[in-house]
């Protein structure tokens, strides 16, 4: 676990321990909402115990506090809602279109963070590596190629476990950016494979090679 | 004869000088001995420090100017017009100018830099040297002190480097204590002789003979008996030390031993230590009057103690300076201004207790699953928290006025007590704690020792666990609010009622868990099946789960508010459990890295119900059974839940915004009833808390699998025109929206919706 102690209690020991493996059905209606297709949620699943991430992306559009305008655009999403309905049913109002919104510009704080930190993974430190990039999330805690960073340097680590949940959270956090999102399920990929999760790996790459023809 | 005596006596002599050599070279080797053990070995027990988060600046920074100007303060950092010294600042309206001390953190070293910080509403916007006006990036203030682990002997020490000592204070206490220190090689019988004479002319001891040395051997070494022996013993000790070790050595290791004050059961040694035990500033920011009051301690720390004796204080002070002065160490005119300066110090701050004594209480739990007690207390280990002075500052503030108007508020509440917890809604690291009303009182910690029925707290997790499976349930979902009876395991006959025993008939989901209905919850989690919801919860971080009976429904679980935080924290955190911190760093005396506590995450429940989950909790706060707070902050701009136990003996809230989950706690230790509810007691606090600490803001998500549908509250049908009475917006699921409209939807004319209508006018006579 590389050279620091780990308090890994709470993490690995006492939860029920995940296998992320999920059926084939699962992975089909995944790739199937990755292409674009308004499909809905499998029927009458209990929760799992852990419930999957491995799940059709679910993202967010991320809200990155810079200056104060932002304020505005909460209000101007409820007037929208709350003008007289037409006739057309009210299911497309909310969401936007794919691909239209850039995340916000990235500080300058983190910009030198994020830098430090590829510094120190060139030079092998990676336990800098990672604080820096603590320090950075501390600062833009939904920044997703932060996210994605680190999940790089605990997968160096050893840390396959993180290293696929950082991943995954990086894929949440960039719905914008599939170039992020693509490289995320790569590094999610390389992890399950590490942790012996080939099916899992295996639907990872699929996502990632789903972007690319997205993209093209 | 005398040919024969002589010789005799010679060899007699001659007998006792060899075993007189002996033993003195016995004697001397064995106080040799002990010396270097002393002085080569660790020389003191150091206790662990543990320190608060460093304040990060940087462009962008979500900060108050008045809240960074609280860090300065709790720092000891002072106004002095220009903010271009380490520890000053210089505030003119929105721009503040200060330069921070350096620090070394488990990173690396942050230097200490003169800045300009500019602020904009609540935010950072301007970041500059001070010197050339070059942008700065990213800096971090020093993290403040705040607390310290000790041993039973319990001696405090910040050990401070020779070169880093003020001259002044060298000046000050080679002139009053040992003027030839430089010069003699461990005892002075001119300096004896000296003292002499001053002490006669006084009457009084005035002066000691002894030297530095003799009295850094009388500290270190030796217990307080003044033996001849005893006397003997120290003066060989001073000349083997001067033989052994260099001055600067001897001095650096006075400065840092010298007894200067008690506080309770720790005592205070070392011009570092007192430096901040008198003025709360480090050792090379103090003025020549204040090392000179420090220097005249060495003598007598309890009898010219500046707090008890000021007068004295004064008057040897001011001697000291005298000295210098006649000494020529000091100009007249510096001299004179000392003397003029009135003795200032700070309030005592007791050093073997924290300020934050709850805080600290979670610090040294987590430490001591995996550090021994003895190396806490003596390994000088430094422990970096999470801990954020500012807002711990803002929820002690409310949360103490506001338990004292709830307590004043009618009889038999006197004590009525209270607990809160803040941390950050993304990485769980735990901001702020309180266990008590009296914030500083050091007993029992109810944050995180006190476990307490949750009452409705635990709703929000039942209808998570339904939304996770969105083709059977959705926040239009209705649930039967009427009579119920259930058969409990044990035979018993459970009838639960709702807050005001009255019911409603069909209810949306969402309106049940806004305004907090039992009934239709219990309903629901019968529905899924409690065990469902119990496991989600345990992934969520729940690490006893009780057993699966239907009260548990009904929040008949006993947590921490500091359990209730991790639970809540996945709701704020798009589903995503993260172990609640308290400690990033902890470093070895050398500042080398022994743990580090890294941000784990655990992917817990699918963010698409999270944010179903959420939004009606932010309708809660809007109009539902929050609406009070929904008041005191901006609408809408916070999400969060009540709780209510039985009996009202447990008063909670639980929410967050974009920035912080808070979850707050009222009722009695005994457990008999208040006369609270969730938003009466603890909401209350809540609110005033969150406003306090410039938060409400809970932005608006888009989610390419959320969309958002109007419908009618009565029936949980959608409402495409504007003819429904009662309307809210609800997101749900792409696809599992209600695909049917309700009947007040349509024009009165026409007869509804086909087999829609009968099936309404069914359920709504």
């Amino acid at each position: 676990m590389g050279a620091h102690r780990i308090d890994c209690r709470g993490v690995s020991r006492t939860r029920p321990s995940r296998d992320g493996r999920v059926g084939p059905w699962a992975a089909v209606l995944a790739s199937l909402a990755l292409a674009g297709c308004t499909l809905p949620m499998p029927r009458s699943e209990p929760p799992p115990q852990s419930p999957p991430p491995t799940l059709p992306p679910l993202v967010m559009v991320p809200e990155v506090r810079p200056a104060p305008q932002p304020l505005e655009a909460p209000r101007r999403e409820r007037l929208e809602r709350e003008a007289p309905a037409t006739t057309q049913p009210p299911s497309d109002a909310a969401a936007p279109a794919r691909g239209t919104e850039s995340p916000p510009a990235r500080s300058s704080a983190v910009e030198t963070l994020a830098q430090a930190s590829s510094e120190a993974v060139a030079a092998g430190d990676l336990r800098t590596a990672a604080a820096q990039l603590e320090r950075a999330l501390r600062i833009a805690p939904r920044d997703a190629e932060l996210w994605l960073a680190l999940a790089k340097v605990r997968f160096r680590q050893g840390d396959a476990v993180q290293a696929e949940q950082m991943g995954l959270r990086a894929v949440q956090l960039a719905p914008t950016q599939p170039a992020v999102q693509r490289e995320a399920w790569e590094v999610i990929a390389a992890a399950r494979e590490l942790r012996g999760d080939r099916a899992g790996a295996a639907q990872a790459r699929e996502a990632a090679r789903l972007l690319v023809r997205e993209r093209a | 004869m005398w040919g024969r005596v002589l010789p005799a006596i010679g060899l007699f002599v001659l007998g006792l000088v060899i075993v007189a050599s002996v033993v003195l070279v016995g004697v001397v080797r064995s106080l040799d001995a002990e010396i270097r053990a002393q002085f080569d070995g660790p020389r003191w027990a150091l206790p662990a420090r543990v320190f608060a988060r460093p304040l990060e600046l940087y462009v962008g920074a979500p900060l108050r100017i008045e809240d960074v100007l609280l860090e300065l303060d709790l720092l000891g950092y002072v106004a002095d017009g220009a903010g271009a010294l380490p520890g000053t600042f210089h505030r003119e309206g929105n721009r503040l100018r200060l330069t921070s001390r350096g620090f070394r953190f488990s990173d690396g070293a942050e230097p200490s830099r003169s800045v300009e910080v500019g602020f904009d509403g609540g935010v950072v916007e301007r970041l500059r040297q001070q010197d050339d006006g070059r942008d700065v990036d990213l800096m971090r203030i020093e993290p403040l002190l705040i607390g310290s682990i000790h041993s039973a002997a319990a001696e405090d020490r910040i050990l401070v480097r020779l070169e880093d000592v003020p001259p002044e204070l060298i000046a000050a206490l080679i002139a009053i204590e040992d003027r030839r220190f430089f010069v003699h090689r461990g005892l002075d019988p001119l300096g004896i002789a000296r003292a002499a004479l001053a002490n006669l002319r006084a009457g009084r001891t005035v002066q000691g003979g002894s030297t530095l040395t003799q009295q850094l051997v009388k500290n270190f070494y030796l217990t307080h008996a003044r033996t001849f022996e005893r006397k003997l013993a120290e003066a060989l000790m001073a000349l083997i030390i001067e033989h052994r070790y260099s001055k600067f050595e001897i001095l650096e290791a006075y400065i840092n031993e010298v007894f200067l004050g008690q506080s309770g059961r720790v005592s205070i040694h070392g011009f570092g230590t007192a430096s901040e035990f008198y003025f709360r500033r480090p050792l090379n920011e103090l003025r020549l009057d204040q090392l000179a009051m420090l220097v005249g301690m060495a003598r007598g720390a309890s009898f010219y103690d500046p707090r008890r004796y000021p007068q004295r204080a004064l008057e040897r002070r001011n001697l000291v300076i005298a000295q210098m002065e006649r000494l020529g160490l000091v100009e007249p005119e510096a001299a004179a201004a000392a003397r003029e300066r009135p003795i200032e110090v700070s309030p005592r701050i007791p050093r073997a207790e924290s300020r934050y004594p709850a805080f600290l209480d979670l610090v040294k739990r987590q430490l001591r699953e995996e550090y021994r007690e003895a190396d806490l207390q003596s390994e000088g280990l430094r422990i970096f928290t999470t801990l954020s002075p500012v807002a711990q500052t803002h929820l002690e503030r409310q949360i103490v006025a506001g338990i004292a108007q709830l307590r004043a508020s009618g009889d038999g509440r006197a004590d009525l007590q209270v607990a809160a917890v803040l941390t950050d809604a993304l990485n769980g690291e735990v901001r702020a704690l309180v266990g008590d009303a009296d914030p500083r009182f050091p007993g029992f910690n109810r944050a995180v020792q006190a476990r307490r029925p949750i009452g409705s707290l635990l709703k929000p997790f039942i209808v998570l666990t339904a939304l996770s499976d969105p083709m059977r349930y959705s926040l239009a979902t209705l649930l039967d609010d009427s009579p119920l009876e259930m058969r409990l395991p044990n035979g018993q006959v459970w009838a639960p009622q709702n807050f005001d025993r009255r019911f409603r008939g069909p209810v949306t989901m969402w309106e049940a868990l806004v305004r907090s209905y039992n009934v239709p919850m219990v309903r629901l989690s019968e529905s899924v099946g409690i065990e469902r919801v119990l496991r989600l919860m345990q992934t969520l971080g729940l690490e006893s789960p009780p057993r699966p009976v239907p009260s548990v429904a009904l929040g008949a679980v006993d947590l921490s508010p500091l359990e209730v935080a991790g639970l809540y924290q996945a709701l704020a955190n798009g589903g995503y459990a993260t172990r609640g911190r308290v400690i990033r760093d902890v470093l070895d005396a050398n500042d080398q890295p022994l743990s580090h506590y890294p941000l784990e995450l655990r992917g817990a429940v699918p963010d698409g119900a999270v944010y179903l989950v959420r939004e009606a909790l932010r309708d809660a706060v809007r109009e539902g059974t929050g609406a009070a707070i929904g008041r005191t902050l901006a609408p809408g701009e916070a999400a969060g839940k009540t709780g209510t136990s039985n009996d009202r003996r447990d008063s909670w809230f639980a929410g967050f915004d974009d920035e912080r989950v808070l979850v707050v706690w009222v009722g009695f230790d005994d457990n008999r009833p208040t006369p609270f509810t969730g938003a009466s007691g603890a909401g209350v606090l809540w609110g005033e808390v969150m406003k306090a600490l410039g938060a409400g803001r809970l932005q608006s998500q888009v989610h390419p699998e959320i969309i958002w549908a109007r419908v009618d509250r009565y029936t949980g049908l959608r409402a495409d025109t504007t003819r429904c009475p009662q309307v809210v917006d609800l997101p749900f699921w792409r696809g599992s929206e209600p695909q049917r409209r309700a009947d007040c939807d349509f024009p009165v004319d026409q007869g509804g919706d086909g087999d829609g209508s009968w099936w309404q006018r069914f359920w709504n006579p």
